[in-house]
């Protein structure tokens, strides 16, 4: 979930609230006001035409004959002399209808059978689906061509269903797919558990989730047909003379092209626009809010100059130890993050100053609930955050240099060779369609230069190191084919290809089991220990942090609210989150008791937006008082200058003081006291 | 592989079956009978009946069509009833024109609309919004009425090319391009537009993909992870739409043939329809879908060894 | 035939048992069947909440989607206050909604998005012929039970957060006061703080032994914490099963050892030590195995943990161990003691 929660919540902050009784959202684009209105007003035009229609489609008048636009003629006339506006919307009616009709028909046949197909199982579905495919196949205007070479062209109706049988096909096919991935849903399971039949189930719960796709593919569908009906009434096979036709009148105009080239204009612009707006109606349809959501929060066009430009040297390699990594001077930090601040384009910060150091060999976590900004701030080292956050202040300091206000350009060196990653779901990160021997050996050859033979050596040396047992098997597999944790470590091994002195491991455990996520925490701990890399791990599980962190910095509402070492934060916390947090965690030690109830925290994280001006916890909080509504910084607990955790709250010390004083007067009841 | 391949042979060939059933069920179910068609309606029954028998027509349904498909296989179309050519001889000549242009508008909609698509997800922001909406626009118009544009605009107007006629490309290469430019050019707009749109949305959802983001973070330039990586994840969608917009243009291609006085299966559908020449339209109908089908085994082909999962369907 | 199931002392008809359920099924048409369950027994007594505890592919939630009626057992018996319902039809699970009900894991997916939460909560109740109004009172007690208001019985699931939502939930499940209430995995979607809120509402629930719960989870903190029994499954068998305070504090088997284990808790001190465990019995156990995807296959003999059990020897990998009782617990293992 890499800082989806966070961004979900701001945009939820930043949507207006929907208004009942209007237009729904996705008809209020141009598109679809467009296409709405062009047929509707076309439908009116046709039932209302002999109200307003200046001549009889039929009347002809040899004497007025291929005339261009004109005060007795709006649009001319044929080479009968017929009116063409009058012929031009006497058309559309019988058009609009057929289409209709073959829509109609269409959805008739295709919607039950997906929801037969979707509820009775796979045999159901296999014969429907391979049915669909054959009909899918056929080449629908020629089936059409045989048919009116049967009946003869003038029974538009007849054409128009056989039309709609045959389109029932690929609206089968649309339709499944949505059909079953509603029947995944859990809420239809919880319907077979209570015992709701499957008819029930495909029109009370199936139906309605197929709506906005229904809506789409009829929109899409109406404007075929019409296209295809003019198609055939172009070749010769539409309604009989003399009832006009779009396709007969461009073809009338066709042989008429040197003497009035205008007559082709107003049926095929007409045609055109009919067609046109039912796409754009089906388009604005398909946009749901989601989308427009999307459009609307743009990413800032500029980022900020970069002070002092530098180009990484590439560093010197060594192909024959595949997992030594040369550790910088000890005590520089390797990592500097100062006062780093994120913020979505079109609103609010998503992150606040927050500061972090990591030296080389040293685990780093950052720990906290969803939408806290972990991952956003995390993402941010290597500049991979998504297109709607940026880096709006602060510095990123990497082996001294500036890495913030980078272009991507710049930052590319850099990924993979100094830093590199580790994702949170292996099974989705690693490309299914190659194995992997080929996506290691790709990345060993990219980064150290070698031919191939080398490198599948060096992949094999590399895969054994994070513990596969059989790397020669592992580099012939597709991904598909590996375990969860299998996975996890060939993505390891990956990010080790270009030997980073710093890992970014953004929930690396989350998507394992817990006896397979204990066998990575334990191989990144050794890789730690043996190559001196230094790792930050984003988490929202405190117990993977006190396995493998040495520092921690506990996150909230997108700032840090307690940071120092890991056994000083998790076994003597200072903040009030943090403690809630830890006692809100059924994990407990081997000589913890089991308690009654856990502690919870009323209300819930405010998202970004909303974040109350003080200190962000203090609406939750049970010790807030008047001058927790003032900003609080981070700050040692010991007071400035003071070694130790660092903490973000007013009163830190005064609680402190306050259990020491309440143990002492109820005989050491530990924190239970205090967290009830 | 072979398995699939097998699967997909078998499924081309029960489509081409059920084309011709249905044509043939169509054709016979009608109301009336060549005969009388054919005789006018000033004829007697007795003649209408001699003519009829004449045919065949009636005979049992089941041994007619057996007795069709029995010659099908063969090879052998049958012979026109209006003036007793060899149907199979005729079709098989007419083919190429249709098919090559065909063929051409998917292959320039296929590369136009690619590199559209690239366009549109490289640049995001107002070139995606205007390819988009170009597109919208495009994928709308009928091609016949812009074939009928072309004409004008390009050869009345311009004199740049030939509004009729063809040349086939064995007797000149540059008159058959010159002969088929417009029509391919009026079938590939609303086909180029199609395929735009898929390539643009693949583009960008390969682009969105986990396995991508993981090689950016380890440092793959933008365009390898466009051209090679995105492109190979989108190309599955846009050769399957290909397949689908084969079908059409094929369709679009017999449509406009009259147009342009081309001498392939659209005229040749055309006539037969208009003369009641049933085992013509019959005919059509499985050279059509022979071809259709064949073009569509060739495309899940690729699509199968661009992406090993479809395999094991 | 297995004798030693996991019952309570003699006593009334438990409200729930599982006699030698087995559930097969084939992941694609040309594949292989899967044993999911392969002869699982146990009971729920009124009152009573048993854990189901295991990793992915344990057949804990197969196991409860046997129960529910979603997965058709191949072998085995399931009854419901004595009655069996192993095979239903449609029409029979409409007569058991009063006695049985389901919470499931996903909040944004396990109710529907085309009802309000009145309706969403009171249809069980018409399923039973109970008229509007009287289901519509019921509703509102359900809804306030599991503290939401009464107003929010008129708004829509996407108006309501994940943590709400799976309270809505367990108000669907209550409002019909079943005897059985089977959760899958019902908190494992929760963030820690909202975990906990859900986690003590299902402990009240626990505490007024009005239901016997059967609660599915791969999180064994979260089992120990609400659970009086706890199974631990592995490859669809139960490895061992007694009461949770015993198994999770001093476990048997070797693999609930692993588990419990493997659980990290936000202790660094403690997490030292259990790394020093791991490592020391990863070192003997044989390497690589249980890292390919292609489940040993189950059909075959012996213990499922024996390719990864530090302690597994020749009569382990032959022959599949019978739970068997070692202090007060059910163990499946040849050596423990």
């Amino acid at each position: 979930m890499s800082g989806t929660a966070t961004r979900a919540q701001a945009r939820a902050a930043a949507r207006p609230a929907p208004g009942r009784g209007r237009l729904p959202r996705s008809l209020r684009s141009a598109g679809g006001i467009f296409g709405a209105g062009w047929l509707l007003l076309l439908a009116v035009l046709s039932a209302t035409a002999s109200l307003w229609q200046p001549y009889r489609p039929d009347a002809q008048n040899l004497f007025v004959r291929l005339q261009g636009p004109g005060s007795s003629h709006w649009l001319g006339t044929d080479d009968l002399g017929r009116d063409t506006l009058t012929r031009v919307f006497a058309a559309s009616g019988p058009a609009l209808l057929a289409a209709a009709l073959s829509v109609v028909v269409a959805f008739a046949v295709a919607v039950p059978l997906v929801l037969a197909a979707a509820e009775h199982g796979r045999r159901v579905e296999r014969l429907a689906s391979r049915g669909a495919e054959v009909m899918l196949a056929l080449p629908v205007t020629i089936i059409l061509l045989a048919l009116v070479g049967a009946v003869g062209g003038g029974d538009t109706y007849l054409i128009m269903t056989v039309l709609g049988l045959l389109m029932a096909a690929p609206v089968y096919r649309t339709l499944l797919g949505v059909a079953q991935s509603l029947h995944r849903r859990l809420y239809i399971d919880a319907a077979r558990v209570d015992g709701v039949g499957p008819v029930r189930i495909g029109i009370r719960y199936i139906l309605p989730g197929m709506a906005t796709v229904t809506a789409v593919q009829a929109s899409q569908l109406f404007g075929l047909s019409v296209l295809i009906q003019s198609g055939l009434a172009f070749m010769g096979f539409g309604p009989a003379e003399p009832a006009p036709s779009w396709g007969g009148m461009i073809a009338t105009a066709s042989q008429d092209l040197y003497t009035d080239p205008w007559m082709m204009v107003p049926a095929g612009v007409v045609l055109a626009l009919t067609v046109i707006a039912a796409n754009e109606l089906g388009d604005a349809l398909a946009a749901s809010p989601h989308e427009q959501e999307r459009k609307r929060l743009r990413p800032r066009a500029r980022r900020k100059p970069v002070p002092r430009p530098v180009k990484p040297e590439p560093r010197p390699l060594t192909p024959a130890s595949p997992l030594k990594s040369v550790a910088p001077a000890s005590g520089a930090p390797l990592l500097e993050v100062t006062d780093l601040s994120l913020g979505l384009a079109a609103g609010p910060p998503v992150v606040t100053s927050l500061t972090l150091r990591l030296a080389a060999g040293r685990v780093l976590g950052l720990v906290g609930e969803s939408g806290c900004g972990k991952t956003l701030s995390a993402l941010a080292v290597l500049g991979l955050l998504p297109p709607e956050v940026s880096l709006s202040s602060g510095s990123i300091r990497f082996e001294g240099r500036e890495l913030a206000g980078m272009s991507e350009r710049q930052l590319r060196p850099l990924r993979g060779r100094g830093i590199a990653m580790i994702p949170q779901d292996p099974m989705v990160a690693l490309d299914p369609l190659f194995t992997v021997g080929s996506q290691l050996t790709a990345q060993l050859r990219r980064f150290r230069r070698i031919g191939s033979k080398e490198a599948t050596r060096l992949a094999i040396e590399q895969l054994r190191l994070v513990g596969i047992a059989d790397p020669a098997r592992a580099l012939r597999a597709r991904p598909y084919e590996l375990s969860g944790g299998m996975a996890q470590r060939v993505t390891i091994a990956m990010a080790l290809a270009g030997q980073p002195r710093l890992l970014i491991a953004d929930e690396p455990t989350t998507a394992l089991d817990v006896t397979v996520q204990a066998e990575i925490l334990d191989l990144l701990r050794g890789l730690v220990e043996d190559t001196g890399v230094a790792v930050i791990i984003v988490s929202h599980d405190m117990g993977v942090i006190a396995d493998i962190c040495d520092e921690v910095a506990v996150m909230y509402a997108g700032h840090i609210v307690e940071q120092g070492t890991a056994t000083a934060v998790l076994e003597d916390p200072w903040h009030p989150y943090t403690t809630a947090l830890l006692a809100a965690s059924p994990h407990l030690a081997a000589d913890q008791q089991v308690p009654e109830r856990l502690v919870m925290i009323p209300g819930q994280v405010p998202a970004p937006g909303r974040w109350p001006g003080g200190c962000r916890f203090a609406p939750r909080c049970p010790f807030a008082e008047q001058r927790c509504q003032e900003p609080v910084d981070l700050a040692p607990h010991g007071g400035p200058g003071a070694s130790g955790t660092l903490v973000r709250c007013a009163r830190a010390k005064e609680l402190r003081e306050l259990r020491a004083a309440v143990q002492l007067a109820s005989g050491d009841r530990g924190l239970a006291e205090e967290r009830s | 592989m072979t398995g699939y391949l097998a699967r997909r042979v078998c499924m081309a060939l029960v489509t081409v079956v059920v084309a011709v059933v249905l044509s043939f069920l169509l054709v016979h179910l009608a109301p009336g009978s060549p005969g009388q068609l054919i005789l006018g309606a000033g004829a007697t029954k007795a003649q209408v009946a001699a003519k009829n028998s004449q045919i065949g027509w009636n005979q049992p349904l089941l041994t007619q069509l057996g007795r069709y498909l029995a010659g099908v296989v063969r090879g052998n179309l049958g012979t026109s009833i209006i003036d007793g050519h060899s149907i199979g001889h005729d079709l098989l000549q007419r083919l190429p024109v249709t098919g090559l242009i065909a063929v051409l508008a998917a292959a320039v909609s296929a590369v136009a609309g690619t590199m559209l698509g690239l366009l549109a997800a490289t640049r995001r922001g107002a070139v995606e919004r205007a390819v988009s909406t170009t597109s919208g626009v495009a994928l709308s118009l009928p091609s016949f009425w812009m074939g009928v544009l072309l004409v004008y605009a390009l050869s009345i107007k311009a004199g740049l090319l030939p509004a009729t006629g063809y040349v086939s490309p064995g007797q000149s290469l540059a008159g058959w391009l010159q002969s088929i430019t417009l029509p391919v050019i009026a079938l590939a707009i609303p086909a180029t537009a199609i395929v735009a749109r898929t390539a643009s949305a693949a583009l960008a959802q390969a682009l969105r993909q986990p396995h991508i983001q993981m090689l950016r973070s380890l440092g793959e330039p933008p365009w390898r992870l466009l051209l090679i990586h995105a492109l190979r994840s989108a190309s599955v969608p846009v050769v399957s739409v290909l397949g689908v917009q084969f079908v059409a243009l094929f369709g679009g291609s017999v449509i406009i043939e009259n147009l342009f006085a081309l001498p392939g299966l659209g005229q040749a559908a055309s006539s037969a329809i208009t003369s009641y020449d049933f085992p013509a339209v019959e005919g059509v109908v499985i050279v059509a879908s022979l071809v259709v089908v064949l073009v569509n085994l060739l495309l899940d082909l690729l699509v199968a060894g661009l992406d090993p999962r479809v395999r094991a369907t | 035939m297995n004798e030693a199931v996991l019952m309570n002392e003699a006593g009334p008809e438990p409200a729930l048992a599982v006699r030698n359920l087995s559930v097969r099924y084939r992941s694609g048409w040309r594949q292989q069947p899967v044993t999911a369950v392969d002869d699982v027994s146990f009971d729920i007594a009124t009152g009573e909440t048993v854990g189901l505890v295991g990793e992915s592919g344990s057949g804990k939630s197969t196991i409860a989607k046997a129960v529910l009626g979603l997965q058709s057992p191949c072998a085995g018996r399931i009854t419901l206050n004595g009655r069996d319902i192993t095979h239903t039809s449609v029409r029979q699970r409409r007569s058991m909604v009063g006695e049985l009900r389901a919470v499931f894991q996903d909040p944004f997916s396990s109710l529907s998005p085309f009802q309000t939460v009145g309706q969403t909560v009171a249809e069980p109740l018409r399923r039973q012929q109970v008229s509007a109004g009287r289901a519509r009172e019921l509703a509102a007690g359900a809804i306030t039970s599991v503290g939401l208001p009464e107003d929010a019985l008129s708004r829509y699931p996407h108006q309501f957060s994940g943590g709400q939502r799976q309270r809505i939930a367990l108000a669907r499940a209550l409002v019909s006061d079943p005897d059985v209430i089977v959760m899958d995995e019902p908190v494992s979607a929760l963030d820690l703080s909202t975990q906990a809120q859900v986690l003590n509402l299902l402990a009240e629930l626990r505490d007024r032994r009005r239901h016997a719960l059967l609660f599915v989870a791969h999180d064994l903190g979260v089992v120990r914490f609400l659970c009086q029994r706890v199974i631990v499954l592995y490859h669809g068998m139960v490895m061992e099963a007694g009461p949770a305070a015993d198994v999770t504090a001093r476990p048997k088997h070797p693999y609930s050892v692993a588990l419990t284990a493997a659980v990290p808790v936000p202790r660094p001190g403690e997490q030292a030590t259990r790394r020093a465990v791991r490592r020391a019995v990863t070192a003997q156990a044989s390497a690589g195995a249980g890292q390919w995807n292609a489940s040993a296959g189950p059909g075959s003999a012996g213990c499922p943990f024996a390719p990864r059990c530090p302690e597994a020897t020749d009569v382990c990998r032959a022959q599949r161990p019978l739970p068997r009782q070692l202090e007060g617990r059910l163990v499946a293992c040849h050596h423990a003691r």
